[in-house]
């Protein structure tokens, strides 16, 4: 395994990929080639020209995808050349701007880079540093040997499910299609979109340019900033389509996101120029971290995140001190804390969510309340979830108070208050009572589907089903791209299973719906349909 | 799903020939709607989710203000505030109410005429099963094809054990007019105990003091509402740790919730009215009341549980009940601090007392301030008396009050105290 590294160019990947696996249904193949897959000839076994796959002119040969083969390793870009690279890969026109690299896609690469290796891992890096040999001290459990782990090509859910029960799939109303996305090899727009079948899709494509495809698992290959971005937008695209299993065997060979391998100084040897850092993009960490919940261990989730946020506190108490990482000088050093208080402020975050998610309330509130203490500027909205988690856990009295907290902080907002009120009225009562609140909102706020929502279970609540149906459907079959939510969605399916008449009916006109206004269909299997 | 929950797809216990029926029922436990929960693994990515952002942007109403969840992308991983209808059935405790919504409809093609729907409960609990008849629908009513009969059902739920709930509709045949038919649908749930109680009562001269143990036996966060003693008329109660002092932000660092396996203790003082009958108190062994909780579930479902009435240990007959009724907590070394001691007289006789300080040559923490063996007074049968001692620490720490003993003088009986204190020296 060590020796292909230590090597020359590993002979060119040869990839052929079985047609059968994406033409699911004849008659929609010319469907799924251009909605849903990937164009087959994209990572042909040809060998075409000798490409070298640094993402900066990766990105530029993307336009023309079938000529994509490698026979040399990927160039480790110098400093000047990961900041071009990232403003490329990195949209920065997109109104998501702040989507998948937490608003920093401007930052200096250094200091996003900063991290705090493990001690083997720092070991292995200072023996590097010091010119020996690396085959010599790393284990081979400390190279990430990655890999596509499926050739499965991913569909719209949506469009498999119509093609499946009616036998046609109604045209998109969408006003962005993913086939110019998926020409450009734009992954990061098709995630922002929520095509997330064809991210999945692309991202594994160009995934073989830097030996990682599939069938390249448990080899090893180089890794660069831009393969590793590739790889947090596959898990990202992975995990929306609930192929959690899947992602997380595929992260598995990135151990805990710290092997040797992943750092920029494990290359300085070929390199003229000294980098400094990780190259492991911090939301890959978060999603990395967030996994185990889905698999059903929240409790590791829970470590993950918090040895995240260690190396968060190692890395700003440092910096506050003056020990910068090599790389930042030290006129950086406020962009630096700023860049990493926020990482912290987003860690704590998704530390709340996995506490919320494995009821673990203590911690949940305890962090907030930590969260109020470093960023008082979010205080309103901060204390509005408080309220929300306290109504959750069904304290009213306690809701109430973060409420009145929340209401002191922000500006005066009509709907917040009456939300308040409305939800501190459901927790103390129940629904129907609530009723009359929401029926004020819904004077002021008619655009609003949690506001139809809470009306429509408030009728459901009084015995009123058959009202509270045709009162939600009408917002919801009369202005889908408002009110068709995961919510309203939902709440119509629990009222059309319980009612028990035409269901199949009703669940493939909401289906039809969501192949029309929903990206990738996500969220389809809330309708049932597949039991 | 198993036996014992149903839910909304509630299938009847007895499974059998579904097919040919004209009727269906289903049946929703209405548990309060929940949050919909954003538990995608990038919330950022949730944001996507079913609507476009440009579209979001177009709510045009101003009303959604800076902290919205809607527009702030960064950090939405939190709870939204869009409520869903429950799925799930859950738990049913003891001391909850059953919300359900039923809903009878008409599957078939053809009229269903002269429907009677009538609803019973089984209880299978300890003691003997029994049935509670609930609906019973006197009228009968058609169904046209596709129209449904739908009303919610409540009720207290008082019993532990299995339960079932029974719906028998009947109707009559469409394809002649003698004979009906009858559906049978059960839905089997089981009742299970919120939480575990244990108390202790200390009786004290002017009524008790309780210690209230209630213990989370559920496997989910309970929310303790409110514990309140209900006492019998001659007593008051109050209860001695609340947080209603504080201040609001205050009070969160008092969570009144309890998760799994949790336990809380509640104290509380239960004095008499009429404090001269003391004696009585102590004699007696009326149950000093008993304990009403109110509880809450997820998004404040309510529950409510009573004890049945506390019992007590009821102190031993003796003749004289000891107490230092006031003393300081703390004291300095070296400095010489005073305690009221207050004797309770529990029997027939008259008492004149004569006090004995003991000296205990092993320990020495304090040394009495004053003169061994002076009289301190008379009491009549069940009358109280006062008197003020002198004390010095000696030692540092923690330590025992020292003990002293009372004689009586008409029937030289000699009566020990009992250790009645720590008293911390520093």
């Amino acid at each position: 395994m060590e020796d292909n590294f230590q090597g020359s160019a590993p002979p060119p990947p040869s990839i052929q990929m079985d047609s059968a696996v994406y033409s699911i249904s004849h008659s929609a193949k010319d469907f799924y080639a251009s909605v849903g897959t990937v164009d087959e000839t994209a990572v042909g076994g040809g060998g075409g020209g000798g490409v070298e796959a640094s993402v900066a002119d990766f990105r530029a040969r993307s336009n023309t995808p079938s000529t994509i083969t490698v026979n040399s390793l990927p160039r480790i870009p110098s400093k000047s050349g990961l900041g071009n690279l990232i403003s490329s890969v990195v949209d920065a026109e997109t109104s998501l701007k702040n989507l998948m690299l937490d608003g920093d896609g401007d930052v200096q690469n250094s200091i996003r880079s900063a991290w705090v290796p493990s001690e083997r891992t720092s070991g292995a890096l200072a023996a590097i540093a010091s010119s020996v040999p690396a085959s010599d001290f790393i284990g081979a459990d400390q190279l990430s040997k990655a890999g596509i782990m499926s050739d499965k090509l991913f569909v719209n859910p949506a469009f498999e499910l119509s093609m499946r029960f009616v036998g046609t799939i109604p045209p998109p109303l969408l006003s962005e299609t993913p086939e110019q996305m998926i020409a450009s090899s734009d992954v990061r727009r098709l995630l922002a979109k929520g095509f997330y079948s064809s991210a999945a899709n692309v991202s594994a494509k160009l995934l073989y340019a830097f030996e990682q495809g599939y069938g390249r698992a448990g080899h090893v290959s180089k890794h660069t900033p831009q393969s590793l971005m590739l790889w947090m937008y596959r898990i990202a695209a992975l995990t929306m389509l609930e192929q959690v299993e899947l992602a997380a065997k595929e992260l598995e060979a990135f151990g805990d996101l710290d092997h040797p391998d992943l750092y920029l100084e494990y290359y300085n040897q070929t390199s003229t120029e000294k980098v400094h850092g990780s190259m492991v993009p911090f939301p890959l960490r978060l999603l990395h971290a967030r996994l185990p919940q889905r698999l059903g261990n929240p409790k590791a989730t829970l470590e993950r995140l918090f040895i995240v946020k260690d190396k968060i506190e190692t890395l700003l108490k440092n910096a506050s001190e003056g020990r910068l990482p090599p790389a930042v000088t030290s006129d950086l050093q406020p962009e630096f804390l700023r860049i990493w208080q926020r990482r912290r402020v987003t860690t704590l975050y998704h530390l709340v969510a996995a506490a919320v998610q494995c009821e673990d309330f203590d911690a949940a509130t305890g962090l907030l309340r930590l969260l109020l203490k470093l960023s008082p500027d979010r205080a309103a909205e901060l204390w509005h979830s408080l309220g929300l988690l306290y109504c959750h856990i069904g304290t009213p009295r306690m809701a109430k108070i973060c409420f009145a907290a929340s209401e002191k902080e922000g500006k005066k907002s009509e709907y917040f208050t009456a939300l308040h009120r409305a939800l501190l009225t459901v927790c103390e009562s129940s629904p129907v009572q609530a009723m009359d609140v929401y029926g004020q909102m819904m004077k002021q706020f008619p655009r609003h589907p949690a506001v139809v929502n809470a009306i429509a279970i408030g009728h459901f609540y009084a015995g009123r089903m058959t009202e509270a149906m045709s009162f939600l459907e009408s917002y919801v079959l009369g202005e889908p791209r408002i009110f068709l939510t995961e919510q309203s969605v939902r709440n119509l399916v629990a009222m059309y299973e319980l009612q028990n008449i035409q269901v199949l009916e009703r669940k493939l006109r909401l289906l039809s719906l969501m192949c029309q206004y929903i990206p990738d269909g996500h969220g389809v299997d809330v309708l049932k349909l597949a039991e | 799903m198993d036996g014992v929950t149903i839910g909304i797809a509630a299938q009847p216990a007895s499974n059998g020939k579904e097919d040919n029926q004209l009727l269906n029922m289903k049946v929703l436990r209405l548990l309060k709607p929940s949050f919909l929960s954003s538990d995608a693994a990038l919330g950022q990515v949730e944001e996507c989710f079913l609507t476009q952002p440009e579209e979001q942007d177009g709510y045009g109403d101003g009303s959604l203000t800076s902290y919205s969840p809607k527009k702030d992308k960064d950090n939405t991983l939190l709870l939204t505030d869009e409520l869903v209808l429950p799925l799930a059935f859950g738990t049913m405790f003891l001391g909850q109410t059953l919300y359900c919504y039923a809903c009878i409809s008409n599957t078939s093609n053809v009229t269903v005429k002269d429907i009677t729907v009538r609803l019973e409960f089984q209880i299978q609990a300890a003691a003997a099963s029994r049935s509670e008849m609930v609906l019973n629908e006197g009228k009968q009513f058609s169904l046209e094809p596709q129209q449904t009969f739908d009303f919610v059902i409540n009720r207290e739920i008082r019993d532990l054990g299995s339960h079932m709930m029974i719906a028998s509709i009947t109707h009559a045949n469409p394809q002649n007019a003698i004979d009906r038919l009858n559906i049978k649908k059960c839905f089997r749930y089981t009742v299970s105990k919120p939480m575990d109680f244990k108390n202790k009562f200390v009786s004290l001269p002017g009524g008790y003091f309780g210690e209230l143990n209630i213990q989370n036996l559920t496997n989910t966060t309970i929310v303790l509402d409110s514990v309140k003693m209900i006492t019998s008329p001659e007593y008051d109660s109050e209860v001695l740790n609340t947080h209603e002092h504080l201040s609001p932000e205050e009070q969160l660092d008092f969570r009144d919730y309890l998760g799994p396996s949790d336990s809380r203790q509640f104290v509380f003082r239960i004095p008499l009215k009429d404090r001269t009958r003391t004696a009585d108190n102590l004699k007696s062994n009326v149950s000093p009341g008993r304990v009403e909780i109110l509880w809450r579930t997820r998004m404040g479902d309510v529950g409510k549980v009573t004890t049945s009435p506390l019992t007590r240990a009821v102190p031993d007959a003796r003749d004289v009940f000891v107490t230092l009724s006031q003393r300081p907590a703390r004291v300095q070394l070296h400095k010489v601090f005073r305690v009221t001691v207050t004797v309770f007289s529990l029997c027939n006789r008259v008492l004149d007392f004569t006090i004995k300080l003991v000296d205990n040559p092993l320990e020495r923490s304090f040394l009495w301030c004053g003169v061994s063996g002076r009289k301190v007074g008379i009491i009549q049968p069940g009358g109280m008396l006062d008197f003020t001692l002198f004390v010095v620490p000696c030692s540092l720490g923690l330590h025992l009050f020292p003990r002293f003993c009372l004689i009586d003088k008409h029937s030289g009986q000699r009566y020990d105290s009992e250790d009645l204190a720590e008293i911390f020296v520093e």
